[in-house]
């Protein structure tokens, strides 16, 4: 991040101890950018002193490592003295964005947003994590680092199966994901790899740069949608973990931050397991000046994971101006069973995305370890079928989840244009 | 029955060659760790043991870091949550992959052609992630869940348990009750700060003594650089009368993953294992980031 924010890499060569500037580059895996020093972007290098990403870069160079976030299950984040001025900033800028601004919609957003408005079905793409890793790509920081074309195939997969709108490679990829496995932001900073904690901003950054890539490559710029996507900060199936709501806006907000200077058309809050945080990544993404959706994952009861109902949890997000609601991280049958329950109560466009198989685990992974199992249960044309239960129960917007892949995405967006040709059930 | 000679060396005070890394040497070989690689890549994981059994460790460790049915169930809101999204083989799988884990080392010890008997430890690790202490389950709770591991990895034929990495006194005193119930001989292994504490605040001085008292067979200290050993050990070495061992990681992690650095090169590191037997140490071996070359330089300090 301090490399991408402005920084040179000489100065990053020297802060992480590298022999040379070719290991500097293979480290972060990018080349110097000769042509763009740091101090010929004065513009730039001043926002970013108002921001705490700038913040945190700027700190990199002083060689701080005290404004760094820590959220333990249902706290408030902390954040040490060092930073609590720029967060004021942040919050007095986030609020009056909040309250008086409309977010920024882009070509691309508006051209969905009119999609779903004239009751046409939107259709999602498939997962990224689930798929890379079937496919034999080693699950190490999302694949940004080692599998970058990989990625962008993949995105590239799903842009030509169909997919309205492609989200990025970030599910469950937040500055926790890296903090949580050591004691303390000291520990981390004594035994961690140099630059985990300019990691993540770095690694939003490159999945953007994918994603849009592919998207330039497919031609599909004014067509298609770009969704940030923020997930749970804490592991998206333990609700019990997830911070309180203001915690949850500091570092989604953070996230928000980046996706917005990069030119994401909007933000998915994906795989939401409580009301609380939900509010705080929705909240984060319309300061950031984003149109949000939301998507909840269900639990075996059919309600929100952490047991809230949906029917709260809908009108919770209405109410804090999300566009979109969806229910997914749950079997087709989940899914199938709880969109018709949104049909009478929902004011905003809602749908879903189901995840196939069996959720398999690793043993000793810490964080969300994407392997589903079993997945030949349901070939693309079952989930299509499926999926077109629920454009006929009036769900403008279907996609996949893990285990699914660019097929099942081409026939759900198959059976997406011959539902909207039967009257698209309304 | 093969502990019985490291039994004696222990009573001695005569210098034990643990083995080196297995979890990041398995990276190491580019192959990803996510399973432990127990039941896809026997081979390979024998392999690894093979290659520390010919640099010379008396005693293995298993390839089962952090592999308990805690670590699989973790990923689930509750029971009812995993029997609907999860894999058919959750609740029997952790059991059969640590059974696996020394079914594995023993075939390597047999496969190989060592100079020096060889004694199979059950690695095991805090039952909850081993750098939060803030984690930690409940004493009745740690005490099921230690009872069926310890059972297990007996039953598949292990020597001794060596837990490890563990971050707090209590733990390892619940883990000690179990391991005297069962009847298996026990080594605990700390994990120090830089200030030679433990992550829970809690001295070496204190834990010695409870391991002391608790009757574990030996102390160790783990998985932090080698001068936070060296800062640990001072702490320790003049608080027990218990046989005393080092295990230093070397690089850096990063997670999910390890990054290996130049920094201490095997003849290095065996220095500062020579500086540790020195200390009081008769127990050396490698934690994350060392290879068989590392344990095969200690062999002059036997």
């Amino acid at each position: 991040m301090c490399h991408l924010a402005g920084g040179e890499l000489e100065q990053i060569q020297f802060l992480l101890g590298h022999a040379s500037v070719e290991t500097t580059e293979r480290y972060l895996g990018c080349k110097q950018k000769l042509s763009h020093a740091v101090n010929d972007n004065l513009g730039r290098h001043l926002t970013g002193l108002l921001t705490p990403s700038g913040l945190l870069s700027n700190l990199v160079v002083g060689g701080s490592t005290s404004e760094w976030p820590v959220i333990r299950p249902g706290s408030e984040t902390s954040w040490s003295c060092d930073a609590s001025r720029c967060i004021e900033i942040q919050v007095k800028t986030s609020k009056a964005l909040s309250s008086t601004m409309q977010p920024r919609r882009s070509v691309s957003y508006t051209v969905i947003q009119e999609k779903l408005k004239a009751r046409k079905v939107i259709v999602l793409d498939g997962p990224m994590n689930s798929e890379l890793v079937r496919r034999g790509i080693r699950w190490c920081k999302h694949g940004l680092v080692t599998d970058t074309a990989a990625v962008e195939q993949l995105h590239r997969e799903y842009l030509n199966a169909g997919a309205d709108v492609v989200r990025t490679n970030t599910f469950q990829l937040n500055r926790l994901t890296y903090l949580n496995v050591f004691r303390n932001p000291e520990h981390q900073a004594l035994i961690g790899a140099p630059g985990l904690r300019e990691l993540v901003p770095q690694l939003l950054k490159t999945a953007m740069r994918l994603i849009r890539q592919a998207r330039i490559k497919a031609m599909k710029s004014d067509t298609v949608a770009i969704a940030g996507m923020l997930s749970p900060l804490q592991h998206c199936f333990r609700p019990d973990l997830a911070p309180a709501e203001k915690a949850a806006r500091r570092e989604h907000g953070f996230m928000a931050r980046i996706f917005a200077e990069e030119k994401a058309d909007f933000l998915i809050a994906e795989s939401m397991n409580t009301i609380r945080e939900a509010k705080g990544a929705l909240a984060a993404g319309r300061a950031a000046g984003l149109p949000v959706w939301v998507s909840f994952v269900l639990g075996p009861e059919r309600e929100l994971l952490s047991g809230e109902p949906l029917a709260q949890a809908l009108k919770a997000m209405e109410k804090g101006g999300a566009e979109a609601v969806l229910v997914s991280n749950a079997p087709p049958e989940d899914i199938s069973s709880t969109l018709p329950r949104l049909k009478s109560i929902a004011r905003i466009p809602y749908g879903g995305c189901a995840h196939i198989g069996k959720f398999s685990p690793p043993s000793w992974k810490f964080d969300f370890f994407p392997r589903f199992e079993e997945t030949e249960m349901w070939p693309p044309e079952r989930y299509a079928s499926e999926a077109r239960k629920w454009i006929a129960g009036g769900s403008t917007i279907v996609g996949g989840d893990c285990g699914t892949g660019p097929e099942h995405i081409a026939a759900v967006s198959a059976a997406a244009s011959t539902g909207e040709a039967a009257g698209g059930g309304h | 029955m093969s502990y019985q000679f490291i039994a004696e060396k222990l009573a001695k005070r005569e210098t034990i060659l643990l083995d080196g890394a297995i979890g990041t040497e398995i990276l190491r070989r580019e192959v990803t760790w996510a399973d432990h690689q127990l039941m896809s890549r026997p081979e390979f994981v024998r392999t690894i043991h093979a290659d520390y059994i010919n640099a010379g460790a008396e005693i293995i460790s298993t390839n089962s870091f952090q592999l308990c049915k805690r670590a699989l169930f973790n990923h689930f809101r509750d029971e009812a949550h995993r029997r609907h999204i999860g894999a058919s083989d959750l609740d029997t799988r952790a059991n059969t992959l640590l059974a696996q884990s020394v079914k594995l080392a023993i075939e390597a010890r047999q496969q190989t052609k060592a100079n020096q008997p060889v004694a199979v430890a059950a690695a095991v690790t805090t039952l909850e992630w081993c750098f939060r202490p803030d984690l930690a389950p409940s004493d009745a709770q740690a005490k099921t869940e230690y009872r069926e591991i310890f059972q297990v990895v007996k039953d598949a034929g292990a020597d001794l348990v060596l837990l490890e990495t563990v971050n707090g006194i209590h733990e390892a005193v619940t883990a000690l009750k179990v391991a005297k119930e069962i009847g298996m001989p026990l080594w605990v292994s700390f994990v120090p700060t830089e200030k030679g504490k433990l992550f829970t605040g809690e001295t070496l001085k204190k834990a010695a003594a409870a391991m002391e008292k608790g009757g574990a067979d030996a102390v160790l200290l783990n998985c932090a650089p080698p001068d936070d050993i060296s800062e640990g050990l001072r702490q320790l070495a003049p608080a027990t009368k218990l046989p005393i061992g080092t295990y230093a990681h070397i690089g850096r992690f990063d997670p999910p993953e390890w990054l290996f650095t130049e920094e201490y090169p095997p003849s290095k590191y065996a220095a500062e294992s020579a500086r540790w037997k020195k200390m009081g140490a008769t127990i050396l071996g490698g934690c994350c980031g060392t290879t068989p070359e590392h344990i095969r330089q200690l062999n002059s300090l036997r």
